[in-house]
């Protein structure tokens, strides 16, 4: 069986599939038909299981339900997806590469065996990069488990190393074969691989960063894929001669690079400390970074420049260069004594390596670039140092002094958001600078901390509300950026603290690796202690909560949840991972659509729940998860009225505390409050309620139609329904005209229906806006959608009511004095009778307020989110706008 | 700016043709690298290197539809990226489509064999059905995204996904291919 990488197959298929892809858009189809699909759904799975059942070749080739595939009591495959692991008794030997076809063997963590297994294959769980536990019967006389290592019972086979916090190993003498993943990803310093080593396996020693040395016994006659892919600290080694190896063994391995290149490479130089980036980047590709410059600064100097294909590779920090200021002289050209290097240290976390320093008149243009290829490449010359980064800089003495802090020899000087770069720039006394990320993720002050070495600095702040911190390495050596997972962690756990409660303790008793820093710090206010456990999943001494807001289709929904529950913006979903520190989220799931098929049978006959503010929901217990860790899975799903609104998610874990449910979901349930959202403006909500209501009972065939009133206008309106709950005609001014077009009037579209001057006018917009139809007395009229932002009717020279496509609106008010916009793209309406525009703020005359669905309409958000990259201020945006062609 | 005008551009080596291929299209390549590498830094410079790409390939090419192709270089070079970084860091974040990326290119003629045997599976699909598939196997997207963007339910495209997957498997393993 050849294997394949199926993504790249994918990206061969006949390029008509792909253009169909992007250019495909969905039919406006509405997602209720839940019924029914469940009913086809149960069918095809009847049909695969019969073709299955048709295709079993033999007695002795067994498919299991579980997705084992045996043959004569060799397990060849496994194509199911479970997590957690058993091998059935019925197999004797698992071959090799059973689990790199199986599409979720990443996600494999436990593989156990019972006593049936006698044999492991050396790659038999190649594909099982992140396996936490090989769990072997006790009583399985084929293998041991002995002082961390899970060995064959004759030593041949290492399948397992298990030891923690070890630096350095000794690989028994008897082991001849080391499994694919033995010894992956580990903290070794140290391997001594023995005598009598003879084949390694896939991915076997893979990831082993702090590796010094792979020293191969002349023993090895065959070292598999991937086996020592990523020892990039590695800078020593030795590999028989004849051994045969198989693709990036030796990637990213410095000994192995020197090698091949008959001298000492460049990464071995690299991580022998034996090179500063200033010194690499001058015996790297010079006419790579001649060209870059030049191109920088043509690009500065604001000329017409034809940049080559080697200039173009700085475009990255070309495209997003602030503006050049006044009182900086971009020189005209420059030799490469005119520059100065400083550097930021080896890293690939994010800093860039160098710092190329250029003078123009008051400024200093600072270029960062890194060494692109210096972890494959075999000579200097090769490689090429990429700018990526473009900003200049003042002379620190002209900083803020509110925006400077002064400790241990270093000056941290804070940017701020519109400066010309608004991270925080450390400077140390002997000239090193050092740059942190741009603050532009925060609005409120940082606080700097400096470690008591002074070589760390952590930087606190507050983003919507919730605080977080990061660890900046002022060596160099790393730039420690935001860790999610460790963010996650103490905020979780600690609810929300002020910044400059963190505090620095003691460094011998900080935690932890120093790359990602699992930093234990005091959060609490006023009190100076440290964690000497891990603390639990909840605290229940920290009771705070927040409300958190979310708006779907026609409903806002509200809800009290731990103040240290993270949103996403879009949606939310309460789901956690019991890892420890790692992968903590809130989130809540939205919209019922989404909502699992069978649990929507499951409740049919049920009776809801009702919360503490009266809202009713159905909880559902999810039976089927097979993973060990988790204890269950709920869905509660609330309802307004009839509907179902949105569904709540949660994954409870085996470690949670007792009375989970009871003690943090209950109370969140009972916090829920779902109001509904007006659809349109002139009508009634309760209106296209009632539509929605009458969905399903309008399924029938044949299919009949009913009318839907609209009240509130000054005129009788009226639609007529048809199938599905479509619009078929809409009346107005005893005129009726065709709704040609797929309305809805749930799910994401927005609808409009408004008066205006003496017409009715009906729009809708569903990922792009639909038709504008108008009614007035003695006329109709039909305008046609264009897949652009925005729609304006207005009044032209004779009376007659027009459209137009415009992307400002305030300015369109402007002009016109009085108009009805229905815009699509940022989902939301507004009419307005007369108005205009003051201080770049709409004034309404005579007309109704202005409405949105959703967020209210924000003129100086719509500024800074969309002009104001171009334009000073609003005012400005108008001027230009009104010469613009419609 | 419409797509012939920018091909245009990159045709004139003017350097405007990366803004305008960016102002159009960068959020949907810049999905497809994030759908595979999950990581801010690596796809900045994924992207960096994809407009490069597409700076190196037009000219010659001429792409029918600039979109598709902008994406068939950034997915490509995501690919190739993540491959290198999947051997020597432990993500920890695997999707079940990361899954599929082994730690070495396949061989040609073998990858160019399955790619048929793929193309001639969708081509006896109908339009929607096909389209999903695309976009969770060649875009990327989540199983979610990808419902949306058929305007089906999540639980549907899941169900119709695994079942594509299970029959394209037996058809792979037909020609003696695995996945």
């Amino acid at each position: 069986m050849k294997e394949i990488d199926f993504l790249d197959a994918v990206g061969r298929v006949d390029k008509r599939y792909i253009e169909e892809c992007i250019t495909y858009k969905p039919p406006k189809k509405m997602n209720i038909w839940i019924k029914s699909m469940s009913a086809i759904a149960a069918c095809l799975v009847l049909v695969i299981a019969a073709v299955l059942a048709v295709n079993h070749q033999s007695q002795s080739v067994i498919i299991d339900e579980n997705g084992f595939h045996i043959e004569d009591g060799v397990l060849l495959s496994y194509s199911g997806s479970e997590t957690d692991i058993t091998i059935p008794d019925t197999v004797e030997t698992i071959a090799d590469f059973t689990f790199l076809g199986n599409q979720n063997a990443n996600k494999i963590e436990v593989v156990r065996l019972g006593t049936g297994v006698q044999k492991v294959e050396v790659n038999a769980f190649a594909g099982l990069d992140n396996l936490v536990d090989l769990i072997i019967a006790e009583n399985n006389l084929s293998f041991v488990y002995e002082d961390g290592l899970i060995m064959t019972s004759d030593g041949s086979i290492l399948l397992r190393y298990e030891r923690e916090g070890e630096t350095s190993f000794t690989i028994p003498e008897s082991v001849r074969f080391v499994a694919a993943h033995a010894v992956q990803g580990t903290e070794l310093e140290e391997i001594d691989f023995g005598d009598n080593l003879e084949y390694i396996g896939y991915n076997a020693f893979a990831g082993n960063y702090a590796l010094k040395a792979i020293y191969l016994p002349d023993s090895v006659k065959y070292i598999s894929e991937g086996a020592f892919s990523g020892c990039s600290s590695a800078v020593d080694g030795y590999i028989p001669e004849g051994v045969q190896f198989g693709g990036e063994a030796f990637n990213r391995v410095p000994f192995y690079l020197s090698l091949k290149a008959g001298r000492m490479s460049p990464l071995e130089e690299v991580k022998r400390g034996r090179i500063t980036p200033s010194e690499a980047i001058l015996q790297s590709n010079l006419d790579s970074l001649t060209v870059q410059l030049e191109y920088v600064l043509a690009t500065l100097r604001g000329e017409d420049y034809e940049a080559s294909d080697a200039a173009m590779f700085a475009y990255g920090a070309v495209h997003d260069h602030p503006e050049v200021p006044e009182g900086m002289t971009v020189p005209k050209s420059f030799s490469m004594e005119d520059l100065t290097f400083t550097d930021n240290g080896w890293s690939n976390t994010g800093i860039y390596d160098v710092q190329i320093h250029l003078p123009a008149g008051d400024y200093t243009i600072v270029m960062e670039a890194y060494g692109y290829e210096t972890y494959e490449a075999l000579y200097w010359e090769d490689v090429r140092f990429r700018i990526s980064k473009l900003y200049y800089l003042q002379s620190p003495d002209d900083a803020d002094p509110d925006d400077t802090v002064t400790a241990f020899g270093w000056t941290a000087v804070f940017g701020h958001e519109g400066d010309l770069y608004s991270g925080i720039t450390y400077t140390h006394e002997d000239g090193t600078l050092i740059r942190s990320f741009p603050r532009a993720e925060s609005y409120t002050p940082y606080v700097l901390t400096f470690s008591p070495e002074g070589t760390r600095a952590a930087v606190e702040y507050t983003y919507q509300g919730t605080a977080y911190f990061y660890i900046q390495a002022l060596n160099g050596d790393h730039l420690m950026e935001p860790n999610y997972d460790y963010n996650e962690y103490l905020n979780k756990y600690y609810g929300q603290y002020e910044a400059g409660s963190l505090q620095w303790i003691d460094e011998d008793n900080i935690e932890g690796v120093n790359e990602f820093g699992r930093f234990r710090f005091n959060i609490y206010e006023f009190e100076v202690t440290q964690l000497d456990h891990d603390p639990g999943l909840y605290d229940p001494s920290n009771n705070a909560v927040k409300t958190v807001e979310h708006s779907l289709d026609y409903y806002t929904v509200r809800m009290e949840v731990p103040v240290g529950w993270r949103d996403q913006t879009a949606y939310y979903d309460l789901v956690r991972r019991g890892n420890g520190l790692n992968d903590y989220r809130a989130l809540v799931t939205k919209v019922y659509g989404s909502v699992p098929v069978r649990i929507i049978e499951e409740i049919a006959d049920d009776e809801p729940q009702t919360n503490a503010n009266g809202f009713s929901y159905y909880t559902v217990r999810d039976e089927t998860l097979g993973a060990t860790n988790i204890e269950g899975k709920y869905y509660f799903l609330f309802q307004y009225e009839t509907q179902l609104v949105f569904s709540l998610a949660v994954t409870v874990y085996k470690d949670d505390m007792d009375n989970y449910l009871e003690t943090v979901i209950q109370p969140i349930l009972d916090s829920v409050v779902i109001e509904p959202t007006p659809a349109s403006i002139g009508v009634e909500y309760s209106q296209f309620q009632n539509t929605i209501q009458s969905m399903g009972e309008n399924d029938t065939f044949p299919p009949h139609s009913y009318p839907f009133e609209i009240t509130g206008m000054s005129v009788p309106v009226y639609f007529e329904m048809r199938k599905y709950d479509h619009p078929k005609t809409l009346t107005a001014y005893g005129q009726t005209v065709e709704i040609n077009e797929r309305v809805y009037f749930y799910g994401n579209c927005r609808v409009g229906l408004f008066e205006y001057d003496g017409a009715i006018i009906f729009t809708w917009s569903y990922y792009g806006i639909g038709y504008v139809y108008i009614l007035g007395d003695g006329f109709t009229e039909i305008i046609e959608p264009d897949d652009t932002a925005s729609v304006m009717l207005y009044l032209d020279e004779n009376g007659a009511l027009k459209y137009k496509r415009t992307n400002n609106h305030m300015a369109d008010i402007a002009q016109s004095g009085g108009l009805c916009v229905a815009t699509g793209y940022d989902n939301f309406l507004y009419c307005i009778g007369s108005a205009s525009v003051e201080g770049g703020k709409p004034v309404l005359g005579d007309a109704e307020e202005y409405y949105t669905i959703g967020d209210k309409y924000d003129l100086d958000l719509e500024f800074e989110r969309i002009y104001s990259r171009y334009y000073a201020s609003i005012e400005e945006v108008f001027e230009i706008n009104k010469y613009l062609p419609s | 700016m419409n797509d012939a005008d920018i091909i245009d551009l990159f045709w004139a080596r003017a350097e405007t043709a990366i803004t305008e291929l960016g102002n159009k299209y960068d959020p949907l390549a810049r999905s497809v690298a994030m759908n595979i590498l999950h990581d801010r830094l690596d796809t900045e410079e994924c992207m960096n290197d994809s407009y490069l790409g597409m700076w190196n390939s037009l000219p010659p090419e001429k792409p029918q539809v600039l979109p598709a192709f902008f994406t068939a270089v950034t997915r490509n070079i995501a690919l190739k990226r993540y491959r290198y970084r999947s051997a020597s860091k432990r993500s920890a974040i695997m999707e079940e489509l990361t899954d599929l990326i082994t730690s070495a290119p396949s061989p040609e003629e073998e990858i160019d064999l399955a790619a048929k045997v793929i193309s001639d599976f969708l081509s006896a699909l109908d339009k929607p059905s096909r389209v999903l598939f695309m976009h969770r196997y060649y875009m990327g997207d989540s199983v979610a995204d990808a419902a949306k963007a058929v305007g089906i339910t999540e639980n549907h495209a899941g169900v119709k996904l695994s079942r594509m997957r299970a029959k394209l498997k037996k058809k792979l393993r037909e020609e003696g291919i695995t996945v």
